[in-house]
């Protein structure tokens, strides 16, 4: 029996040393880059925005391969609140997600750094059943109304409903996923959606249409989203080189879906994910592809994060705010902004996003 | 490429003079109303002086030089969307299982390898358990999710292939379902385990051991007097209530935590699969406290339970009648011998008392956690009756009432590393069929006495054990069990399990 047990012992010791294995780096390098991003709701594992161009041409691999750094794509399917839950557990190493979770998340304690502007003024769109009496936002009082809790699109509905001089306890808000919200407005099982441009598909299926739109009404610019790309302090610390890699390819992928002549390219890949091209092209009708992919945290980007984290410590979402300015660390975007000798292509704005003279 | 850059002039000088128009409904927060900002590198003729940006080898990219799509090409297209119409509906019509409400298999099985150290025991392979489950909906309420719900399934006996009902039940949500923020209530009739404790209740998914603990009787150890415990492990027929109260929600992390999770119970007490044999029904009920905090708090998954049971039960004994005479033998010395006339043999019950309290402590976060789980019993027992009759004397031994304490207790702590406990981290699309990773390693303290009132019978087991989560719902587990206690040293037969448990 002491054979057995020491057999068992051995066991265990080997598929330990197995399971931990990939955690430890040989050299000053991580053998894997885990990368966080949402998505999937779709079916496919691809995801839109920035890193949606990096993602579909293979940039990070192609950079990595070099070294034998494999690239692990995380697309989840529960946006922000899941890349959070990744953060805190330790599962990825860097993330690109929206400004709200991103706020929840570091008030809770997540050992993060903000490290560049990802996507600035995300539209939002409130969409109601095709047959709806609904003529405006205010028609939607104690109403149904559907949307991602703890993603960028609750401020972003809170803040449009304040235009309309309601607050969140005028309606009843239902946490739906970005997958199921256009299945829940066929359904009529609400009756209104919150949400981006992929829902258009349910309006050109004659199963919804648009009450409001930041687009159409030109609103405060704090009501659109913004998103950013982290890295945990750990991984920054410990690899800064690599964070500087990603952060370089980035910003070169923003800069060449800045170009206006490969907004046509942008969408392409962006279609990979599952949402037409035609949304796209509708959403970026007026605005360029340059302002939406800005990557250079500016004072609109770090002024529109302070109010946020001012917000949400007001509603209760955050026990306490923090200090956004010690969050940020633009030493790497600087930098890549150098090398790529990409210096004021995108313009900077003011902290309320006007442009600065 | 000039007309481009004209265009872009044009467009900058035109969002230039656009008046300001935001905050024109927001009641005017801001002091002054401005247009965007207009990313001017490219549109103000940086493209010409910066350097060019190209991410693709030349070609790699799908040009802009694709042919319209003529007549032709859409006939073709639907052609082939109505060949594949066609394919499906056949396939549906002559392949596919239909079920008037919704209906979900699933079910789980355990493949366990037993080796005692005990030479005169058998080593060897068995099915220890084996469950096919059916899960639907009756009704299912979009609005706000008051469903009702059946579960049926079927197990295998641990150590016989006869397939017997595990569980039978239907569910009501009585209160909302889809809203995180508000209490849920729901209702559940028919077969269906006792909310009593904390490991008799958690699914297998959660307990790190092969056996069960000795007090909720799930362990049946080769070579030990099995006691069966206090039979919290087996499921009941009755009426069931479980719901939350104060709900705390993270929304940043998509997180809810009750302060208070509660569930009472009517039940018949007298197992699965029978009736009862009572007129009186048994009332049990578990109340437990949750740390309502953050996800992201050192105190996530701390919890403490109380649990109550008052039932009654027939305690059974036997009647045994004995009529005997002496026979003389012829063999010297004089002597005689009894010789047995006739024997009746009955069962003598009475009912009795059946009283548990539990507590249990737990603490499951990531990567340590340890559950505490202490439950005491008191059991109505009497004893047999013998009456017997030599020569036309009757002797009798009355039968007599006592109550039985029994008390036993785990301690259990482990240690997770992976992700197969993080329900957002596996709801991801991956092109390959991909799966979390997790290991487990655990040291578990196991003591019961079945009879307080009776010496040198407290059998203590010590645990140490692995498990390897390796895909989705399946575990591989390990465990070393040592056997302990004041039980006789013959019966200290250590053993090594190792048991493949699959869902699907």
């Amino acid at each position: 029996m002491k054979r057995l047990f020491s057999g068992l012992l051995a066991a265990t010791l080997l598929v330990l040393a197995a399971g931990t294995g990939t955690s430890f780096a040989k050299e000053n390098k991580p053998e894997v880059i885990r990368i966080g991003t949402s998505g999937g709701g779709y079916g496919k594992p691809v995801t839109t925005m920035l890193l949606g161009i990096v993602q579909t041409k293979g940039l990070y691999e192609e950079e990595f391969r070099k070294d034998g750094i494999k690239i692990e794509w995380n697309v989840f399917k529960g946006s922000g609140p899941a890349i959070n839950e990744a953060f805190a557990n330790g599962n990825i190493d860097v993330a690109s997600y929206g400004d709200f979770p991103s706020i929840i998340g570091r008030a809770g304690g997540l050992p993060t750094k903000l490290v560049h502007s990802s996507y600035k003024r995300t539209e939002q769109y409130v969409f109601v059943p095709a047959d709806s009496p609904a003529k405006t936002v205010k028609d939607l009082k104690g109403k149904r109304v559907a949307l991602g809790k703890g993603t960028n699109a609750e401020p972003a509905f809170i803040k449009i409903l304040g235009l309309y001089g309601l607050t969140e306890k005028d309606v009843r808000l239902v946490n739906v996923s970005s997958g199921d919200a256009k299945a829940a407005l066929a359904a009529k099982d609400v009756d209104a959606v919150v949400g981006g441009s992929d829902l258009f598909s349910a309006r050109n299926l004659g199963l919804a249409k648009i009450l409001f739109s930041t687009d159409a009404t030109k609103v405060d610019p704090d009501v659109q989203a913004q998103g950013a790309f982290f890295v945990t302090e750990k991984f920054a610390k410990q690899y800064p080189d690599i964070v500087k890699r990603l952060v370089k390819i980035n910003i070169k992928s923003a800069a060449w879906a800045a170009n206006p002549k490969n907004k046509t390219k942008v969408f392409e890949v962006w279609a990979k994910s599952g949402v037409p091209q035609s949304n796209y092209k509708e959403s970026f009708a007026n605005r360029t592809i340059a302002d939406y992919l800005d990557p250079i945290v500016d004072d609109f980007h770090t002024g529109h994060y302070k109010r946020l984290v001012e917000w949400a410590k007001g509603k209760g979402y955050i026990r306490k705010a923090f200090d956004v300015d010690k969050w940020v660390d633009l030493s790497y975007q600087q930098a890549a902004v150098k090398e790529l000798k990409v210096e004021g292509l995108w313009a900077e704005a003011d902290s309320f996003g006007r442009p600065k003279k | 490429m000039k007309a481009v850059k004209v265009m872009n002039w044009l467009l900058l000088g035109f969002a230039l003079m656009v008046p300001a128009s935001w905050g024109a409904e927001s009641g005017g927060e801001r002091e002054n109303t401005a247009e965007p900002a207009v990313s001017a590198g490219w549109a103000a003729g940086k493209a010409a002086e910066l350097p060019e940006i190209e991410l693709d080898p030349a070609g790699s990219e799908v040009a802009d030089k694709s042919e319209p799509v003529t007549q032709s090409d859409l006939q073709g297209v639907r052609n082939e969307l109505e060949t594949l119409r066609d394919q499906w509906q056949r396939t549906y019509d002559k392949r596919t299982a239909n079920t008037t409400r919704s209906l979900k298999f699933s079910g789980s099985g355990q493949v366990r390898y037993t080796g005692p150290e005990d030479d005169a025991l058998k080593n060897g392979f068995s099915i220890s358990s084996f469950i096919l489950r059916f899960q639907g909906n009756l009704k299912k309420d979009f609005e706000e999710g008051r469903n009702v719900d059946y579960t049926f399934a079927i197990s295998n006996n641990s150590s016989t292939f006869n397939i017997q009902p595990q569980d039978a039940f239907l569910t009501y949500s009585v209160l909302p379902t889809l809203d995180l923020e508000g209490p849920y209530l729901n209702v559940a009739v028919g077969q269906l385990k006792k909310p009593f404790g904390w490991e008799a209740q958690a699914s297998e998914e959660y307990k790190p051991t092969i056996r069960s603990a000795q007090v909720n009787g799930g362990t049946k150890f080769s070579g030990l007097t099995n006691t069966g415990g206090l039979g919290l492990d087996e499921r009941d027929l009755g009426v069931v209530i479980r719901g939350d109260l104060f709900p705390h929600v993270d929304y940043g992390y998509r997180y809810r935590v009750p302060v208070v999770d509660y569930a009472f119970g009517v039940i018949n007490g007298n197992g699965p699969n029978t009736g009862d044999d009572n007129d009186q029904k048994d009332i049990l009920g578990r109340i437990a406290f949750n740390a309502p905090v953050d996800f992201n708090d050192a105190l996530r998954g701390l919890t403490f339970g109380v649990s109550g049971y008052l039932g009654k039960k027939q305690a059974t004994a036997t009647r045994a009648t004995t009529t005997r005479v002496n026979v003389p033998t012829v063999t010297p010395p004089p002597a005689s011998i009894a010789v047995t006339t006739a024997s009746t043999s009955t069962t003598l019950s009475r009912l009795g008392d059946k009283k548990r309290w539990g507590a249990d402590l737990s603490y499951v976060n990531t990567p340590i956690g340890f559950t505490l789980e202490y439950v005491r019993g008191e059991d109505a027992a009497i004893s047999n009756e013998t009456t017997t009759t030599t020569n036309g004397a009757t002797t009798t031994i009355p039968s007599t009432s006592r109550t039985v304490r029994s008390e036993g207790y785990t301690v259990t702590v482990f240690y997770n590393f992976g992700e197969q406990f993080q329900k957002q981290y596996k709801q991801q699309e991956r092109y390959d069929d991909w799966y979390p990773l997790t290991y487990q390693p655990f040291v578990r303290f196991d003591r019961f006495d079945p009879d307080l009132g009776q010496p040198d019978n407290r059998f203590d087991i010590y645990t140490i054990g692995f498990n390897a989560f390796f895909a989705e719902t399946t575990k591989l587990q390990l465990n070393y069990n040592i056997k302990g206690g004041q039980i006789p040293t013959a019966q200290k037969n250590n053993e090594f399990l190792a048991q493949f448990q699959f869902g699907f």
